[in-house]
């Protein structure tokens, strides 16, 4: 079922939040919606789900427009950033919610919960727990299934991994991705996170004041971003020593010949380490995944590949 | 949230304001243009301004004693002494030795008044910043310092709301002042009773009701702000708790305490089969009343907009005596005689507004889970069903015996509007106590009294449901 949307408006208080957004989106695929906070992320994707009214322009599902359905009528389930679990339910009747509109009945609706409960990695101790007795990622699990329970065709994810720690985010970002493959579902997943969004997506929207910035693949998108904001919402970069054009840190290598410098500091991030160097009063990273042979204070030498550098037109005065 | 048209609604408030508020009001505007003698603005004014000191000086006192019992003593302990029928405390003032005067007037309008201000301070004290005091403590700030820079920015809306809430409360009040002030003590609230009911001036009553309702309009407004600002905040961490809080509570429990020796020691009478001959009446009035009022307030605590807030709480801002004048007056224009249904008409709108505030309060989390459940595929009727029902009834129930032992206590609009010889129990009561019946009335206080008890523990028992 593709999800287009064609020259979408909102304006709240007489601010822009969305500007003439227009995307078509295959069935079955990951979207990414990626843009600093106020870009009009979560404005969009409550326009797709119904939930609010856009000002201008129209959603359409597999070319047919659907501005005027209801959201309880929209063949799409929201995962929404505080989960939004209804407190007086168990996580269990929680789930079984959107079967049960549909006609479902016990022993199948049960079934169909508890399934679904078991693919999130959720065991059956938890079918009687009521949200508030709940961590904030088992909470997370239950809305995933609670969602997924109506048998979306488009899953719209609100920052679902947010308000998770580190090691809890990596492994409900495998799951995501792995219960979407499985079942064909398209999804429209809004973050802020480059890594996250880099990870899961075949598509990258990115937003910036409202407006659709760029589209593309990930991959191409990182290593070939249109404009030096969109190039920063996707990952740091640093000046080309003595140019005018912009680098990865990771395409930024220290070596024997090339700019040289100043160590300023240097730092392990775990996987990788970033060194600080002065060129020329001006600070440039560099990021290796081995230990650098160096130390603070020591001169280096810079080195990078011309063609990774990345150079955009000057914004419009 | 999903909300009904907003036609729809401005047209429900539209009705609802003309039904209770400009209807009674008019009724007294039309019967003040009838020639009669003069309002005597120079006494007028002095009532005022005694009211106004009073309530004045009783609300600083309740806003400074209400902190440490807000520390000390839980919400459902605190709603049960709010709930407790101001005939009851004024009585049991009396019955504590003090002579008829300010004193006593003062000792029974704080026995109400700091449990209140208290209740709606603790709800704030429970989202103190947490990390706020913390770097606070952490740059070196003590005690006084964090209270000042970080606890009191906090806590002023809730003591802005219980500043409304209490002057409002003292300067319309007539039952206390009547009972206890024995004649000595004037508010505005009692000049308004003499003037319909004892010297049968209602240019006068116009008037009163007039300065009323026009310090209504910005109390409403201010008492929908206060209860936005007051609940908002995140869950963080509670003030410690104060001992004094707990002298406090037992200051607040003596007028009840000391009706209790005559209450058990003095024969039954026939002021005690006057009294029972009304109860039948006042419970089933009581329980009509307020099975409407927590309906229509979780109907509109979840549905209407904020925007709406004020007009719905605009009954909490005018005393019940000036609903109890202007309704007994609009009701004989209109051939409405007093009895049950004019006293259920004229206590309905307040108590709606208590329980709109306290669904407003209690669901205010209710956005969310209707966008949930909306885009779980929920229509009207399946979120009215699995969703607005569950969560609201317990509410709902609670809210009801709130307006219940409220409905069942009040003396303040019934006295106007019940009828000759005091159709219901409080009524009945202060008409008792007036003639110094000494065994009955301490008796049915104290049962009045105690009728929030068993409101308060049955809605203990809800809420853990």
């Amino acid at each position: 079922m593709t999800l287009t949307l064609r020259a979408l408006g909102k304006t709240y208080a007489g601010r822009r939040v969305l500007a003439d957004v227009s995307v078509e989106l295959a069935a079955g695929g990951y979207t990414c919606v990626m843009g600093a906070s106020g870009s009009g992320k979560t404005t969009l994707l409550r326009i797709v789900a119904g939930l609010e009214r856009q000002d201008a322009g129209s959603v359409l599902l597999d070319g047919r427009a659907i501005d005027d359905l209801p959201a309880e009528r929209r063949p799409l389930h929201t995962l929404f950033q505080d989960y939004a679990l209804f407190p007086h339910l168990s996580a269990l009747d929680n789930v079984a919610f959107a079967p049960r509109l549909l006609g479902v009945r016990d022993p199948e609706l049960t079934a169909r919960a508890r399934a679904l409960l078991r693919d999130v990695g959720l065991d059956m101790s938890f079918e009687t727990r009521k949200p508030a007795a709940m961590s904030g990622g088992e909470q997370q699990r239950v809305a995933l299934a609670r969602a997924l329970a109506g048998a979306p065709r488009w899953l719209l994810l609100d920052e679902p991994l947010a308000a998770l720690d580190r090691p809890l985010r990596a492994g409900l970002r495998r799951l995501l991705r792995d219960l979407a493959r499985r079942r064909g579902l398209g999804c429209l997943h809004v973050t802020h996170d480059p890594e996250e969004a880099l990870a899961l997506a075949d598509r990258l929207l990115v937003f910036g004041g409202g407006a659709l910035l760029a589209a593309g693949a990930p991959a191409e998108l990182y290593a070939a971003p249109p404009s030096l904001e969109v190039a920063r919402l996707l990952g740091e970069v640093t000046r080309e020593p003595g140019g005018d054009g912009w680098l990865r840190p990771e395409h930024l290598r220290l070596g024997e010949s090339g700019a040289t410098g100043v160590v300023r500091s240097l730092a392990c991030l775990g996987d990788r380490w970033e060194v600080e160097v002065e060129i020329a009063g001006r600070v440039h990273l560099s990021r290796s995944p081995t230990p650098p042979a160096c130390t603070p204070g020591a001169a280096v030498a810079l080195a990078w590949d011309p063609a990774r550098v990345l150079r955009f037109a000057a914004p419009p005065a | 949230m999903p909300r009904s048209p907003h036609t729809l609604w401005l047209a429900g408030v539209a009705l609802w304001s003309l039904v209770t508020l400009a209807a009674p009001l008019a009724g007294l505007v039309l019967a003040a243009a009838e020639p009669g003698p003069a309002v005597m603005p120079a006494t007028l004014l002095s009532i005022a301004a005694g009211s106004l000191a009073l309530a004045a000086a009783l609300t600083a006192l309740a806003l400074v004693l209400a902190y440490p019992l807000a520390r000390a003593v839980t919400a459902p302990w605190l709603l049960l002494f709010v709930m407790i029928a101001p005939l009851a405390r004024a009585i049991g003032a009396l019955a504590l030795g003090l002579s008829p005067g300010t004193g006593s007037v003062a000792l029974a309008r704080l026995a109400g008044d700091v449990p209140l201000a208290a209740l709606l301070l603790r709800a704030r004290l429970r989202t103190r910043p947490r990390s706020w005091l913390d770097a606070a403590a952490d740059l070196g700030a003590g005690p006084w310092r964090r209270f000042v820079a970080v606890e009191w920015p906090h806590l002023r809306p809730a003591y802005a709301l219980a500043a409304v809430c209490i002057t409002l409360l003292a300067v319309g009040d007539a039952t206390i002042a009547a009972v206890a002030g024995g004649g000595k003590r004037y508010t505005l609230g009692l000049a308004l009773r003499e003037a319909v009911l004892l010297d049968a001036h209602p240019r006068r009553a116009a008037v009163i009701a007039a300065l009323f309702a026009a310090i209504a309009l910005p109390c409403a407004w201010a008492l929908a702000r206060g209860l936005r600002a007051a609940g908002r905040g995140r869950p963080g961490r509670e003030a410690p708790a104060s001992r004094a809080g707990w002298w406090l509570l037992l200051g607040c429990a003596a007028p009840l305490a000391a009706l209790v020796p005559a209450a058990v020691t003095w024969p039954v009478g026939q002021g005690d089969a006057l009294l029972l001959a009304q109860l039948p009446a006042t419970l089933a009035s009581a329980g009509v009343a307020a099975l409407l009022a927590a309906a229509l307030g979780c109907v509109t605590g979840l549905g209407a907009p904020a925007r709406w807030g004020p007009a719905l709480l605009l009954p909490l801002a005018l005393p019940p005596a000036v609903y109890g004048a202007a309704w007994l007056v609009t009701a004989r224009a209109l051939g409405w005689g007093p009895g049950l249904g004019l006293t259920v008409a004229t206590l309905l709108p307040g108590q709606v507004a208590i329980a709109h505030a306290g669904a407003t309060a209690a669901l205010a989390d209710s956005a969310r889970l209707a966008d949930a459940a909306r885009d779980l595929g929920a229509g009207a009727l399946a979120r009215a069903r699995w969703l607005w029902w569950p969560l609201a009834w317990p509410i709902g129930a609670a809210l009801a015996l709130v307006a219940f032992a409220q409905a069942v206590g009040d003396a303040g609009a019934s006295a106007f509007t019940s009828g000759p010889g005091g159709s219901t129990l409080a009524v009945g009561l202060e008409i008792l106590g007036r003639g110094g019946d000494q065994g009955a009335v301490p008796r049915w206080a104290l049962g009045l009294g105690l009728v929030p008890l068993l409101a308060a523990a049955l809605a203990a028992l809800l809420r853990r449901r």
